[in-house]
């Protein structure tokens, strides 16, 4: 069945792929960073004392988590373009969909993990008579960013392969690269498993990598109750839940 | 930018039909999808969960390939990949339902797994005391919990399916967006029939998840 498969054309246009690895991984650091900010900024609208900005964060989180990434890329690069007679720049515009989309996601993962920190550990806080500044910072943050960073993983890894979707706005990131030199060789085969196969490697390299940053941040916790279950190997993380 | 004014909605609603057409297929090729998981994750999340590494093995490569893989990915292998090398050829329709079949099983054999290991082993225990065959056990006792547990996470991952659904329109199927691509071509006026599109299906991606918090709630109901 499979015959003549020839990966010779994907070793030589290696350089090109290697550059989309690049911009790929550029784009989902800043979009993840991006997101970071955007969720601390949405989770603090949830928990506002003003009810206009608490429902306006809730609705912008419920909005966003229903927009697909590929219809908020058109909309932007064809709709809103087109209105405002402009161009927008295909990674800038990338960037902005990945993270304004994230947030929303980032906001829940934030919220969950405020909420897990017992209240106790604020009680405590302030009646050793450290200020809310001092017991936000040095008690609950570093708290909440450890409950939180399981979940912050999967985040970042589904940010790390939506970044395929902007190469259907002409982001040269591997999707792109494969695409082109998949038509330029007539090879869809060869170039698109070898797409596939570095897109997991890579998810595989990042998932691998947070595990040992969720590890680190665990050191500190000597008592075995502190210490969570083995999870399974790779795969078994948290369920995909509102993806 | 252009004045609100400027907005026309005549250019929507005379198109609207090939629309809502168009709108139609992407939730059909995402219920396909969805169908397919839901048929793959249980055997996988059997296999996953098996003593012997022979059935362990495979379904946890199968589960880290299929959420390990960009879904346009998927659906570029399967339409284009597959054909050159005469594995099989796939329509439109066919490969983009059957791209979000496999990703969306890995997905959903996390949901069976998580949602199996959720029942008490107690009940288990109760099941083979009372007499009840293993197969009983499983049809009669395991299954109707674990299905109360898995439905509102599997409704969480039929709307990310849906919104996966819009991006077959890529390998040319005549979907929403590639109808709206059509007519603002036509008519120029891009603005408006992005939009549209846009909020049509933002809008049936809302009411699939707000149906699933209600199914959570209601499935709820009755429990401690």
């Amino acid at each position: 069945m499979i015959a003549g498969v020839d990966f010779t054309p994907v070793w030589e246009q290696r350089g090109a792929l290697l550059s989309g690895i690049g911009t790929m991984a550029l784009i989902s650091v800043v979009s993840f960073a991006l997101s970071i900010v955007g969720g601390l900024i949405l989770a603090g609208m949830r928990r506002s004392r003003s009810v206009p900005i608490r429902v306006a964060g809730f609705v912008l989180i419920q909005v966003m988590r229903g927009i697909a990434l590929y219809v908020l890329l058109l909309w932007l690069f064809f709709g809103l373009a087109a209105a405002g007679g402009f161009q927008f720049n295909p990674v800038p515009a990338g960037i902005l969909a990945l993270s304004l989309l994230n947030s929303a996601y980032m906001a829940e993962v934030f919220r969950a993990g405020y909420d897990a920190v017992p209240p106790g550990q604020k009680e405590a806080a302030l009646a050793l008579g450290l200020s809310r500044w001092t017991w936000f910072r040095t008690v609950h943050l570093p708290q909440v960013v450890q409950v939180s960073l399981p979940a912050m993983g999967n985040v970042f890894v589904d940010i790390v392969k939506d970044t395929s979707v902007l190469s259907v706005v002409g982001v040269t990131e591997l999707m792109r690269e494969s695409q082109r030199w998949a038509q330029f060789y007539d090879l869809p085969f060869e170039f698109y498993t070898a797409a596939a196969a570095i897109y997991l490697a890579i998810v595989l390299v990042v998932t691998v990598a947070w595990r040992r940053l969720e590890r680190y941040s665990r050191r500190h916790l000597v008592h075995a109750e502190a210490t969570p279950p083995r999870r399974r190997l790779l795969f078994g993380f948290a369920l995909p839940g509102t993806r | 930018m252009v004045p609100v004014a400027a907005f026309d909605t005549s250019v929507i609603t005379d198109n609207l039909d090939p629309l809502l057409d168009g709108l139609l297929l992407t939730v059909e090729v995402a219920a396909a999808g969805f169908g397919i998981a839901v048929v793959l994750g249980l055997p996988l999340a059997l296999a996953g969960a098996s003593v012997s590494p022979l059935l362990r093995a495979p379904a946890t490569a199968w589960i880290a390939l299929a959420r390990g893989i960009p879904l346009l990915v998927v659906i570029f292998w399967l339409y284009y990949a597959a054909a050159q090398q005469g594995l099989f050829s796939l329509g439109d329709f066919s490969a983009g339902a059957l791209a979000l079949g496999l990703t969306g099983s890995g997905y959903m054999a996390e949901i069976y797994r998580s949602a199996l290991n959720a029942v008490p082993a107690g009940q288990r225990e109760a099941a083979a005391a009372i007499g009840l065959s293993r197969s009983q056990a499983f049809r009669l006792v395991l299954v109707p919990q674990a299905a109360r547990t898995a439905l509102p996470p599997a409704m969480n991952l039929f709307v990310m399916l849906l919104k996966g659904a819009t991006l077959v329109s890529v390998i040319g199927m005549a979907d929403m967006f590639y109808v709206a691509k059509l007519v603002a071509v036509n008519e120029f006026k891009p603005f408006e029939l992005y939009t549209a599109a846009a909020v049509l299906i933002i809008g049936v991606t809302l009411v699939a998840a707000l149906a699933a918090g209600v199914a959570e709630r209601w499935l709820s109901r009755g429990q401690r």
